[in-house]
């Protein structure tokens, strides 16, 4: 409408009126066809779910320039893992952030930072203009809630995964559409933990429980599922290691608050732990009796790779993650990367039948190539994601690089050692107890107190707390959670130097010094700094 | 002209005057019109004696010996001859040269040549046509200054790439667009060559201003051929050629390129195959290689298995496989036309069908047209331009380095000891007979055996436009015309691939066929209106134009696909018969709509100063938030000749100074960068699975946020030029000297991650400067009989990105576009050789220890320009670009006695080619092996393969090459990156054609009822000097892929007038 002040223009679009009796401003500006503006999509309820459902898809993205799976950073970096692969130059991004090696430069940060950040202004966005819609048949008061529920979830999702690799970064929370709204400031891990459990909050009141949904709906973010999260955050916070980010709270408050909401969980009945630990990583098993919340992953035989983020509904964890022996899996064998360390698989007690669910040890005769499949010394495989069967052949994935397998984000039994580790921050310690024996007893061992454990080969009673820790590194391992465990608990420094005096030598021979206050966090990537000046973090 | 005649006619004249009289008779022609001339006057010099020709262009007239016969026409040279005795005197008239007085077609309107203000180069549609070429794009070839036209590919039908003075955009299109006969487009495959009568190339700013948003990169005006006045003319051309490839690499054969494979190979796998092979022979080693246990490879012959195929007696050379010898081109055109005082019509159809050099591809096509006009009224005229084209072909797949993806690169793949089929008794390991069948590849598994890509591959492509206008024009009084015009450009174009089922090799094989098809439709309806107002008084003459114009593009696609049809007969090659793997029809649509208003005024003084200023507003829809833009331009010009002070230089014919500016816009761009659209499906990017079943469930989300306030580019344009003329049109041409600044030029933006999407945003930040030199010379003469012209043409253009202005650099695969750097700069490794041994590597790359090193003797070696002792990205540097430093065209051309000869070279200096096809004849994996060159690839072994060689009896010492001069091909994966290995000199010289035609007497002819008749011979490519290897130097954009190359062509061709 600016170009009216335009006299020139004026004069000859009057002239022309007379001509032609139409407004060549309105013939200009006709509706482009076939193109959706924004503003005109959100006009049906089906509009809203289509735009929340498109704030999950950038949990699934592993894969832009190089491999960005969360696992590189939980397992492998943590003394859980070693990285694999074909050698030592094969992702070298991940070499270098389990030797303590890694710069801002890397590659995978970048592709992590981006991924979230995207998943994030899809949420903006959706949020922007969802609470603005009218109802309509499909778009009932419930169900709108639900929907806000979701992407406040999804969102506070995506700054979690943010805020436990680089500390606090850019805290957006309105659509960036237009270049003036490009440079934000970078806030404290204090804000955003805070931001997250704001979001959390307005999920939990809006989310139905996992039992309210259809069938056919499976796999959204429920109550159960942002009262899981609500939990680990708080017990983040609570947590020693994020003594600077708690505000004004007191880490009693935090563990307070997680117990509640651990309890809340719990007393829902909305969740059970499955008989058969191993079930959990089985496609059967998926969204099953324990899963409170997960990634969707399918088949997805038509895929090319194109480039970047998004071209795949499948996951990529199960072929980077499987054998490489050709003697074990002929032609589905994989890329061997995520390889247990002894130190992990010693940790688990005799009997303990998620050792075997976790970890393959594989004979001699079971190794093609012993300079591609013993990394570093270190000849473990990991199970949880190859979609192995009984037999150790592999199920054969209908994508020669893609499986349907759904990574598993948030169990029950994470829930209920979350809950027992707040409990014993509140010296309840009997709830504690309790909630420790339960994942216990289902893999029948010995309930607390009453065994000893192995940690770096030193026999120990445990008091409750390692009880605790030392249960969450056996019942999760190769689940992506321990090296964010042990940074929230303060412990990096300590346990990795005394795993790194289990290694192999020559996985010591790789390994950097680590440096606390440092290597907690990974550095942001430079090229946002570029682009967006933000403080480093120290001794990057 | 006239001068040298009359002189060379006093001189061959004699002075010997007698009183006799006599009768003189004959008939009058004109050189470019095959009809004799009537009413032509025929005067004896001095004398009142006169008469004029009749209706069949003959006279009489009685003369005395020794009188000068004059003989004159409107139009046409004057001609004097003298008398010395009676006969016949038949006279040729050539058109006058009209240089000074030629009217060009400028933009709505045109104008004398010599009242022009900018750079306007006129090509005349006999130049045109002396090159057998389907369009105009590639007969402009070398014909104007300032235009570079690459030929792009050989491929029949294919379009060249025309650049106007460079290249103007790094995001958006760079062609220019053509104006037929005032209806827009950006695609002229339409026309046939033989309909234009006029070419004008606008190339500055003040000439092009007058198209506003899509004048940036040149406007080419065609004008279409009109009934000339006369008894109405009936031409028939006509022309038969047969094309061949001009070039065959050097690749080795059979025996020599196993060897050296073996020879490379045992580096990496040992000594096995290689000691098989010198042991045992070569076909023990192809059972051993293609083991006898593939159903896809027949069984080799062996002392156990006699009647087994012979491999060693094979010798595929699969170059002559793929290209034709000898590849058939016919063109036919009839056209007719004539014009009274009231009306003209030309009509004309004509086919052209061109057969391709490389196997799977040719080109066919059909025109129609009609252009007319009526005086209906004394101050009123109506008329039309109308044409229809169909055209079919199909395209070899080429400039593809993969084998699966170009036949040129899937021949390069196979081994010159496949067959291409197998011969018959073949036999597999299960006992089939593969007689006949197309042959495996045994060299790289991955490859499509050509054969198979267009034996079992059926694509159709089909293509119906109608281009058309009508228009009024009225005089309301003699001053004033408003003329008015309504276009409308449409066009069908159906696509149809057919795949069989069928199976070679693990690889080379359909499962189940295949069928996609698809139709786009295009129309464009166009109205313009301008009213022109010119005066002359006295010493000033003053034009005023002042328009406007409306137009509306759609476009509309609509296809599917699916798989297995049950019964494969080419009847039922339709989606309804496919039964399975379907995909819902999708289809596409788009509009574009302009609203435009424009004007000009012309002034002149005495003929001496000049000046133009021209005006356009530009509304559209593809910028909603910018949508107008305005684009004025300005110039002037000066004829010093005309002034008083020079009118005593007798050999300065003319002499003019142009001086212009004027602004530019460019809106060929990607209309997707500016529309904020909301993308909702269930494509990977939106969807996700849900539910117990796992359902994938459409999502919705915004990709991108586009950039607001995204426009058009802005090209700045200053050209400052000079035309003369010496001695009397002898020698003549012109100088030009431009800058042109596009400015607002879209680069990508980088933005921070956390603005939440794909973060690369489409903005007009950059600056690309063109700037460059033309000269035209164009020298013309007549001794004796013997009339010749001489032309020339060269410029010299500089390309550059001087402001990023926050935008960034962008990569191709072998290049990148960066500040300071030309356009799509070749962007790569300095490479230094080979490294002759692993201390050498490490002694260079000292960052690094002898484990992690991953470079050894034998691989390339690149500078370190940063001296750090790593080799990484920081080391590439600036390795060339495809912008020639000149660019350039010679035409040669004379005629004497019934015969005339056209020579014309064409080339281009100081360019670069990244020639990545040697990525396939030099090693990117050992089955890459095929360059005769390969023979001095670096080879050495361990000791582990050394030991193992003596123990089979092989001399290891003679396969050994330490000091080889090529990276071994199976060596590190730096090898095969972008490297100045990889960049060659891409100049050349092209003898682009050469035509010998002779024009058969009248005499004769005229008897048949044939006013003239040409017969010629053509050649095409017969010659072309230059240090590039690949296929050919003309490729597209600078990268050469396996291009289809030229073609090098003889015709044989007629010209009838009746």
């Amino acid at each position: 409408m600016k170009t009216y002040h335009n006299i020139g223009y004026k004069i000859a679009c009057f002239g022309l009126a007379a001509i032609t009796l139409t407004s060549c401003e309105d013939w200009l500006n006709a509706p482009q066809p076939g193109v959706t503006k924004l503003e005109d999509f959100f006009t049906s309820g089906e509009a809203a779910i289509q735009t929340t459902t498109g704030c999950y898809v950038p949990l699934e993205w592993e894969f832009n320039k190089t491999y960005f799976s969360e696992w590189f950073i939980g397992d492998v970096v943590s003394d859980d893992a070693l990285k694999g692969g074909q050698n030592t130059n094969d992702m070298s991004n991940v070499y270098d952030m389990e030797n303590w090696k890694t710069t801002s430069t890397s590659a995978l940060l970048q592709d992590f930072y981006k991924a979230q950040y995207i998943g994030i202004g899809r949420c903006n966005l959706a949020l922007e203009y969802i609470p603005k819609m009218e109802l309509d048949s499909t778009l009932t008061p419930e169900l709108k809630e639900r929907l806000l529920g979701e992407i406040h979830f999804l969102r506070a999702y995506y700054y979690f995964r943010l805020v436990r690799v680089f500390g606090g970064t850019p805290k957006i929370d309105f659509v960036v559409d237009s270049d003036s709204k490009w440079k934000q400031p970078r806030a404290s891990a204090a804000d955003i933990y805070a931001f997250i459990l704001k979001d959390l909050e307005i999920a939990e009141a809006g989310l139905w429980k996992k039992s309210e949904y259809p069938a056919t709906e499976l796999g959204r973010a429920t109550k159960g599922a942002a009262q899981a999260m609500l939990l680990k955050v708080n017990l983040y916070l609570a947590s020693e290691g994020n003594a600077a980010n708690r505000g004004s709270k007191s880490a009693l408050d935090y563990y307070k608050a997680a117990k509640a909401w651990g309890d809340s969980v719990i007393q829902s009945h909305e969740y059970s732990l499955c008989p058969n630990y191993a079930n959990n990583f089985t496609l059967a098993g998926e969204n099953g009796q324990e899963s409170v919340f997960e990634i969707q992953y399918v088949e997805d035989p038509t895929s090319d790779y194109g480039e970047g983020y998004g071209f795949t509904r499948g996951c990529f964890t199960v072929i980077l993650t499987r054998s490489r022996s050709q003697v074990l899996l002929g032609g589905n064998s994989g890329w061997g990367f995520n390889k247990p360390t002894a130190n992990l698989y010693n940790e688990y007690e005799t009997g303990d039948p998620r050792r075997d669910a976790t970890i393959f040890a594989p004979s001699n005769a079971q190794i093609s190539n012993p300079a591609e499949e013993i990394y570093l010394g270190d000849r473990y495989i990991s199970l949880k994601y190859g979609l192995y069967n009984a037999d150790m052949t592999a199920y054969p994935l209908a994508h020669a690089t893609r499986g349907p397998i759904n990574n598993k984000q948030i169990r029950y039994a994470d829930v209920l050692l979350m809950t027992a580790e707040a409990a014993l921050g509140c010296q309840e310690d009997g709830d504690a107890k309790d909630y420790l024996n339960e994942v216990r007893t289902r893999v029948s061992l010995p309930t607390y107190p009453g065994y000893d454990i192995r940690i770096n080969g030193q026999t120990i009673t445990p008091t409750l707390e390692q009880a605790i820790r030392h249960e969450r590194r056996v019942e999760l391992g190769m689940e992506g959670h321990r090296w964010f465990d042990l940074c929230r608990w303060g412990v990096a420094k300590e346990t990795m130097d005394a795993y790194k005096a289990t290694e192999t030598p020559e996985a010591q021979s790789h390994m950097a010094t680590f440096i606390k206050g440092k290597h907690e966090l990974f550095p942001l990537p430079s090229k946002e700094i570029e682009l967006n000046p933000m403080t480093q973090n120290p001794g990057y | 002209m006239k001068r040298p005649l009359l002189f060379i006619g006093l001189l061959f004249c004699a002075v010997h005057l007698l009183g006799q009289t006599f009768v003189i008779t004959g008939t009058i022609n004109a050189s470019d019109d095959p009809l004799p001339l009537p009413g032509v006057n025929v005067a004896a010099k001095g004398t009142t004696i006169g008469t004029i020709t009749d209706i069949d262009g003959n006279y009489s007239i009685n003369v005395k010996k020794g009188d000068v016969l004059v003989f004159s026409y409107m139009g046409y040279k004057t001609v004097q001859q003298t008398v010395q005795q009676a006969g016949t005197m038949n006279i040729t008239l050539d058109p006058e040269n009209l240089m000074l007085e030629e009217v060009v077609a400028i933009g709505y309107g045109s104008m004398k040549k010599s009242d022009l203000t900018g750079a306007v180069t006129s090509i005349k549609s006999d130049q045109l046509q002396k090159t057998p070429a389907a369009g105009l794009d590639q007969a402009l070839q070398g014909r104007a200054s300032g235009v570079t036209v690459n030929a792009n590919s050989g491929q029949p039908g294919a379009a060249a790439t025309i650049r106007i003075r460079g290249i103007g955009s790094a995001i958006g299109g760079s062609d220019p667009i053509y104006v037929v006969d005032g209806v827009i487009t950006s695609n002229i495959s339409f026309l046939s060559p033989n309909d234009i009568q006029t070419t004008e190339i606008l190339k500055d700013a003040s000439a092009t201003a007058i198209y506003g948003s899509r004048g940036a990169n040149g406007v080419i005006i065609v004008t279409t051929k009109k009934g000339t006045k006369g008894k109405g003319n009936i031409s028939f051309d006509a022309y038969w050629g047969v094309q061949n490839r001009w070039r065959k690499l050097d690749l080795m054969q059979s025996s020599e390129m196993a060897q050296t494979k073996l020879r490379i190979d045992a580096m990496r796998n040992g000594a096995d195959q290689i000691s098989t092979y010198l042991n045992s022979g070569f076909n023990s080693w192809m059972s051993l290689y293609n083991t006898g246990a593939s159903k896809y490879f027949p069984l080799v012959q062996s002392s156990t298995n006699p009647s087994g195929f012979d491999y060693s007696s094979v010798e595929t050379d699969w170059q002559d496989e793929v290209f034709k010898s000898n590849a058939f081109m016919h063109n036919y055109n009839l056209s007719m036309d004539g014009a009274n005082e009231n009306g003209d019509y030309a009509v004309s159809s004509s086919y052209f069908n061109q057969d391709g050099t490389i196997m799977g591809s040719n080109y066919e096509r059909f025109t129609i047209r009609a252009n007319s006009s009526y005086k209906i009224r004394k101050w009123l005229k109506v008329g039309e331009h109308i044409s229809f084209m169909t055209s079919t072909g199909r395209n070899a797949m080429n400039n593809n380095s993969s084998p699966g993806a170009s036949v040129i690169s899937a021949a390069l793949a196979m081994a010159p000891w496949d067959p291409t089929h197998y011969a018959a008794g073949s036999v597999n390991n299960q006992g089939t007979d593969l007689s006949g069948q197309i042959a495996a590849s045994s060299n790289f598994k991955n490859v499509t055996n050509p054969f198979s890509m267009v034996e079992n591959s059926h694509p159709s492509n089909k293509t119906e436009r109608f281009v058309g206008d009508v228009y009024l024009e009225i005089n309301p009084i003699k001053e004033l015309t408003l003329r008015s015009s309504v276009s409308y450009d449409f066009s069908l174009v159906r696509n149809r691939n057919f795949k069989d089922q069928y199976e070679y090799s693990a690889y080379d094989q359909a499962t189940k066929n295949y069928l996609s098809s698809s139709m786009q439709r295009y129309s464009t309806v166009l109205e313009e209106t301008t009213l022109t107002y010119a005066k002359d008084w006295g010493k000033h003459s003053f034009s005023a134009m002042l328009g406007q114009t409306m137009e509306e593009y759609n476009y509309y696609s609509i296809g599917g696909a699916g798989a297995k049809i049950l019964n494969p007969d080419e009847t039922n090659w339709y989606l309804n018969n496919t039964t399975a793997d379907k995909t819902y029809a999708s289809d596409g649509v788009s509009l574009v709509r302009r609203l435009s208003f424009l004007g000009r005024l012309y002034y002149n003084y005495a003929n001496r100063y000049m000046a133009t200023v021209n005006f356009r507003a530009d509304g559209s829809s593809k910028f909603p938030e910018n949508p107008w833009g305005y684009f004025p331009s300005t110039a002037l010009a000066w004829r010093v000749s005309e002034e008083g002070f020079m009118k005593d230089i007798d050999w300065l014919s003319m002499l003019k100074l142009r001086l212009g500016w004027g602004q530019v816009g460019n809106d060929d761009v990607p209309s997707s960068s500016f529309t904020l659209a909301m993308g909702s499906s269930s494509d990977v990017f939106y969807g996700y699975p849900l539910g117990s079943l796992q359902e994938l469930q459409s999502g919705a989300a915004v990709l991108n946020f586009v950039n607001k306030n995204g426009k058009w580019e802005t090209n700045e344009q200053w050209n400052a030029g000079i035309d003369f003329s010496f001695w009397n049109g002898k020698l003549s041409g012109n100088l030009d000297y431009f800058i042109r600044d596009t400015k607002n030029a879209l680069l990508y933006v980088n933005a921070p991650a956390s603005v939440g999407n794909l973060h690369l945003i489409a903005k007009n930040v950059g600056v690309i400067r063109n700037q460059g030199l033309e000269l035209t010379l164009e020298h013309q003469n007549t001794i004796g009989k013997v009339h010749y012209t001489v032309g020339g043409n060269l410029s010299m253009i500089q390309n550059k990105l001087i402001q990023l202005n926050g935008g960034s650099p962008l990569y191709g695969d072998y290049t990148k576009t960066d500040l300071g750097l030309p356009l799509n700069t070749f962007w790569g490794y300095e490479y230094e050789g080979v490294y002759q041994s692993d201390e050498e590597a490490l002694t260079q790359l000292y960052s690094y220890t002898a484990q992690t090193i991953g470079v050894h003797a034998g691989d390339a070696r690149y500078k370190d320009r940063d001296g750090n002792g790593k080799i990484d990205d920081n080391d590439k540097t600036n390795i060339g670009n495809a912008f020639p430093k000149l660019t350039y065209g010679l035409n040669l051309g004379a005629d004497f006695y019934g015969v005339d000869v056209q020579v014309f070279f064409q080339g281009v200096y100081g360019n670069q080619i990244y020639n990545a096809l040697r990525l396939r004849t030099e090693g990117a994996g050992d089955e890459c092996t095929l360059s005769t060159t390969m023979s001095d690839v670096w080879v050495g072994y361990s000791d582990n393969v050394r030991t193992a060689l003596e123990q089979q009896g092989v001399n290891w010492t003679t396969l050994e090459n330490r000091d080889g001069s090529i990276p071994r091909p199976n060596g590190a994966p730096t090898n095969n990156e972008a490297s100045s290995r990889f960049v060659e000199d891409g100049s050349y010289l092209r003898l682009k054609n050469l035509q010998i035609g002779y024009t058969l007497p009248q005499n004769i002819t005229q008897k048949a009822g044939i006013s003239r008749c040409r017969l010629y011979v053509s050649g095409s490519n017969l010659f072309t000097a230059t240090k590039y290897t690949g296929y050919d130097p003309e490729v597209t954009n600078g990268v050469d892929y396996g291009n289809y190359p030229q073609s090098r062509t003889f015709t044989f061709g007629v010209n009838f007038n009746f």
